[in-house]
């Protein structure tokens, strides 16, 4: 057994941990925007999702997920950032510049990936706080502004209308997007997958993913703001 | 365009290993635009030296830009400004005049100072000793299409083989990782017959080394590829890395550091 602690405790080891629980983050994220779509509806396509979800048995695989992909994500990852910190030596450089002339937003995401990710932290905290630890008040209707038991959409709707809970939450579905336009492709790196037909195709989709993910999420407090 | 130009310097200064260092300024007038970067370093040491000072220590051998020698870091950029070369190649033509040049040397854990520009590369040596070479001994040189190797292959073998080994791409590197250097060595042998029956071993030892040294991990940024005077793709390291994880997780070669291998 201990060839797999090696493997995977080395470099390219935690990477591919970090990467394959990234990607399934990033599955997790996808179903959360589909269903929180369900918003915009008018009709109660938003109650009715909350509660099947809750129900079901969708909600203990997502939690159990959760625990064990974000601890392991975060936990591979500020690993690996420890040890590339300490490569650099305790002299760094006095001017920082780049060579790159790939665009600039993809040089600045890869280089601040983990930066955002820390802040995400922050906000991943205080958002499964206010929806998911507290989500039995909210159903029930004593917390968050909902009209009455399984209003859950206008308990949403009036938190995310407060304008520094709907600009936190703006703000961190920005970081979120921002967050995978370097990690979804990197991602793919960390398995060690290349190739010149497919490569470009992943980057392009990772990227627009990203972009869809990040505005998607952001839709929702910016539309809860401006009604 | 006038054929001389004025540059102010400020260049690292560190007396040894053990010793501290701090950058110190350096006015260089007259500085003839046909000289290349090093020549000009060249003209101010012979004054440093007539002043009866210390001269800059940097490394340099064949000036063609093809030995791997030389290389610092310019204003934040590994070999400079210019793309695909080596500090060597670099012409004080690039340079406008009362242009101001940070000189530092490349910087990470892996590779300590010796003196003033001049770092340790003993790491790279290291990386290459712990299998990048074939461990089978072949006697003497065969003829040249004894073993075919497909146009394809053998393109891009050396393609990974043009990696000059001069640590620009840990320089670069924001987390000072030699993942570009050891993946172009161990792609080099992985796309060549001769290199197949050591292939797993091979990169299993080389990664694992890379680490044992001291050097970060891969996080895709790329500055490394940007920086490489020879343009190695960072292809390569994905390359490398999907031998790794084979070597480690599917293959039953290359598992454990003391695996039999040759030498």
């Amino acid at each position: 057994m201990s060839w797999l602690v090696k493997t995977f405790t080395s470099h390219t080891g935690r990477k591919l941990l970090a990467g394959i629980t990234g990607l399934g983050l990033v599955l997790f994220l996808v179903m959360h925007l589909i269903g929180n779509l369900q918003l915009f509806s008018s009709s109660s396509a938003f109650n009715e999702y909350a509660h099947s979800l809750h129900s079901g048995f969708l909600i203990v695989l997502a939690d159990v997920g959760l625990l064990i992909a974000f601890p392991l994500h975060i936990g591979m990852v500020v690993w690996l950032a420890i040890d590339n910190k300490k490569a650099r030596g305790a002299q760094g450089y006095k001017v920082a510049n780049t060579k790159q002339k790939r665009n600039l937003a993809a040089v600045l995401a890869s280089k601040s990936t983990l930066y955002g990710g820390l802040v995400l932290l922050f906000f991943v905290a205080i958002h499964v706080w206010h929806f998911r630890l507290q989500h039995e008040s909210i159903a029930n209707g004593t917390f968050g502004g909902g009209v009455g038991p399984g209003d859950l959409k206008s308990a949403v709707i009036a938190t995310l209308s407060k304008p520094h809970w709907g600009a936190l939450y703006a703000i961190g579905s920005l970081l979120t997007g921002w967050h995978l336009f370097h990690g979804i492709q990197a991602a793919f790196r960390s398995f060690g997958a290349y190739h010149p037909r497919y490569t470009p195709i992943i980057v392009k989709g990772g990227g627009a993913l990203a972009t869809i993910i990040g505005l998607g999420f952001t839709s929702m407090p910016i539309w809860v703001l401006l009604r | 365009m006038s054929d001389t130009i004025n540059v102010t310097l400020e260049v690292w200064r560190q007396p040894g290993a053990k010793a501290q260092g701090r950058f110190e300024r350096y006015e260089m007038n007259g500085v003839s635009t046909h000289a290349s970067f090093l020549e000009m370093l060249d003209g101010l040491n012979e004054k440093l030296i007539n002043e009866g000072k210390e001269p800059i220590a940097f490394e340099h051998d064949c000036r063609e830009g093809i030995c791997g020698s030389c290389g610092f870091v310019i204003n934040g950029q590994a070999h400079g400004p210019d793309r695909g070369t080596t500090v060597c190649q670099l012409h004080m033509r690039r340079f406008k005049s009362g242009t101001h040049l940070v000189l530092e040397p490349w910087r990470a854990k892996a590779f300590p100072v010796v003196r003033d520009l001049m770092v340790d590369r003993t790491s790279f040596d290291k990386i290459q000793a712990a299998g990048g070479y074939n461990g089978v001994n072949v006697g003497n040189a065969p003829d040249a299409n004894a073993i075919l190797v497909g146009k394809e292959a053998a393109g891009e073998a050396f393609d990974a083989a043009a990696c000059i080994g001069c640590g620009a791409c840990v320089a670069a590197c924001k987390n000072a990782s030699a993942m570009l250097f050891t993946s172009a060595k161990v792609g080099h042998f992985a796309m060549l017959p001769q290199g197949q029956p050591e292939r797993y071993r091979r990169v299993a030892r080389m990664f694992d080394e890379m680490e044992a040294q001291g050097f970060g991990a891969c996080s895709w940024t790329q500055e490394c590829e940007a920086a490489c005077p020879k343009g190695i793709s960072v292809k390569w390291i994905s390359r490398g890395k999907r031998d790794y994880l084979k070597a480690k997780l599917v293959k039953d070669s290359g598992q454990s550091s003391d695996d039999g291998f040759a030498g």
